[in-house]
């Protein structure tokens, strides 16, 4: 039981820098880069991915 | 009682003389009737709407253009509210922190400005984001000559007399005498204990401004009348579309269903942040479908991505597609003036003259409002948003419509700067009363009515308080 609950600390420590980076991953997902396009009368403001 | 025209009753026994029957003067006299106080309301048109009336509006503008004088304003029973739009709100609590008032001092009179003007009492806000509302208006079909003919036709206390001019106050050491009016080519003086001078938004600068040049020791000749006049330059800021699904499942229970145009504003954080006016962004409630196509080609050639999502919805009900329109504030600007004109009226009253200039920092309100407002529904796919690219460059914006006047009377606490005081009360004339935006000290971005009936329930509260000392 004290092997498993070592392990198991140990594993969520090692883990907790990859959380960490995968939520820092979402946010920086979540916050898209503008992209500015001049059309006709108009400067729309629009997403990298649009 | 309504009069056509002056006749031989003894004018003398009102308490309150009230001049104009727009929205400010009607709102004033019911407010006073329910006290049992009679007050003699004069308007110098007629019943109903007339060229011949209109033709005592015209004026000269220099400066940027401001659509026709006579044609913004109805001179009749009821005033402009016999051709406004109905939007109705108070101004944003943030509106005020120039004023010498705050809007907690209004809210008591909210629920009977509700009563006057037909609608609900509900203003709501919700948060889109740090710097974004979305924000409700409630819309009056009231038009006040419809709706009080009857009322006032029956009232003991109010007694309208239509087709009859207020020229000019006669005065002096701080005490109004009397008011001198004209009907045709009668002159006729009225007397009364307080006056109060509800003519709009111009009106209210003229008449004052007369007043001055007929008497010169009764107003303070170093009171700025006519000065920081103001109006809401309403534009099409640019295009663009929203997914009202989406902006309903972000917003939750807080998103607000209501008929009409789609409403957002700035919230006080940006104007803050950024350090700019106020403004509003609304889209129509109905779509026009040639612009509506138009937007959604521009944006396939744009994002074809996001547009091949777009034309998937295409026409339904949830997408919201066309012009993005603005309700900008303007800056308080002395230079922004009303004065008297040589050329006069059939009355003999100068006409006006108004110097107006467009501000430079209502364009950067447009640009950085709007750019803010188009990020948020990019970062939250609610939308697509594009600004006029001359807003974007800040070169200039066109001015659809400038209906609403504001200023020439402003409120304050000091007479090189204001000229009423908090109560409406015009500095150091102990009975002269001012009604209507034309005390504004600032506009803010949203519609005036509201506030001006607002203000003149509390005037007649004012002057009911005074009358029982």
């Amino acid at each position: 039981m004290k092997i498993f609950r070592r392990n198991f600390i140990k594993i969520f420590f090692l883990s907790f820098p990859v959380l960490f980076l995968m939520k820092f991953d979402l946010l920086s997902f979540r916050s898209k880069k503008t992209k500015l396009k001049k059309y006709k009368n108009f400067v729309w403001y629009l997403n990298n991915n649009d | 009682m309504i009069l056509k025209k002056l006749n031989s009753i003894n004018f003398d026994n009102f308490p309150v003389a009230i001049f104009g029957s727009g929205p400010a003067g009607i709102a004033t006299a019911l407010e006073l009737e329910k006290k049992n106080i009679k007050c003699l309301v004069i308007e110098a048109g007629g019943e109903n709407y007339s060229e011949a009336s209109q033709e005592f509006y015209k004026g000269k503008v220099i400066g940027d253009p401001i659509p026709n004088l006579s044609t913004n304003r109805l001179r009749q029973f009821g005033g402009t509210s016999g051709h406004w739009g109905g939007w109705s709100s108070l101004l944003e609590n943030y509106t005020f922190d120039l004023w010498p008032i705050k809007s907690d001092e209004l809210k008591p009179y909210i629920k009977k400005t509700c009563e006057i003007l037909d609608i609900n009492n509900q203003f709501r806000k919700s948060s889109l984001n740090e710097f974004i509302a979305q924000i409700e208006f409630q819309y009056s079909k009231v038009k006040f000559a419809e709706k009080y003919n009857n009322h006032i036709k029956n009232s003991k206390s109010i007694l309208l007399v239509l087709n009859t001019q207020l020229s000019y106050f006669v005065g002096g050491k701080g005490n109004t005498e009397y008011a001198v009016c004209v009907y045709d080519n009668v002159i006729k003086k009225i007397r009364a204990k307080y006056f109060i001078l509800a003519c709009g938004g111009i009106e209210n600068s003229r008449l004052l401004l007369w007043t001055r040049e007929k008497n010169q020791d009764f107003i303070d000749n170093n009171l700025p009348i006519g000065k920081y006049w103001m109006n809401h330059p309403w534009i099409i800021g640019g295009a663009g579309v929203i997914d009202k699904k989406k902006l309903k499942k972000k917003l939750g229970n807080n998103f607000l269903e209501y008929e009409g145009p789609l409403h957002f504003a700035a919230k006080k954080e940006l104007i803050k942040k950024k350090k700019i006016l106020s403004a509003g962004i609304y889209m129509s409630a109905k779509e026009d479908m040639k612009l509506y196509k138009e937007i959604v080609k521009d944006i396939l050639c744009v994002a074809p991505e996001y547009g091949r999502k777009i034309a998937a919805k295409l026409f339904k009900k949830s997408l919201k597609c066309g012009n993005v329109f603005m309700n900008l504030e303007e800056d308080p600007n002395p230079n922004n003036k009303i004065i008297l004109d040589e050329e006069k009226d059939k009355f003999g009253i100068p006409r006006v003259k108004l110097y107006y200039k467009k501000s430079r920092h209502s364009l950067k309100a447009a640009k950085l409002v709007l750019e803010e407002f188009a990020n948020l529904c990019r970062n939250e796919d609610l939308g697509r948003i594009a600004i006029k690219d001359s807003i974007y460059n800040l070169e200039e914006f066109d001015s659809m419509a400038a209906n609403h006047h504001i200023g020439g009377t402003r409120m304050g606490v000091n007479k090189s700067d204001s000229v009423v005081n908090i109560d409406l009360n015009v500095h150091n004339i102990n009975n002269l009363y001012v009604s209507g935006s034309s005390n504004f000290v600032t506009s803010g971005y949203r519609n005036p009515t509201f506030t001006i009936v607002n203000f003149a329930i509390r005037l007649a509260e004012k002057i009911n308080e005074r009358l029982q000392i």
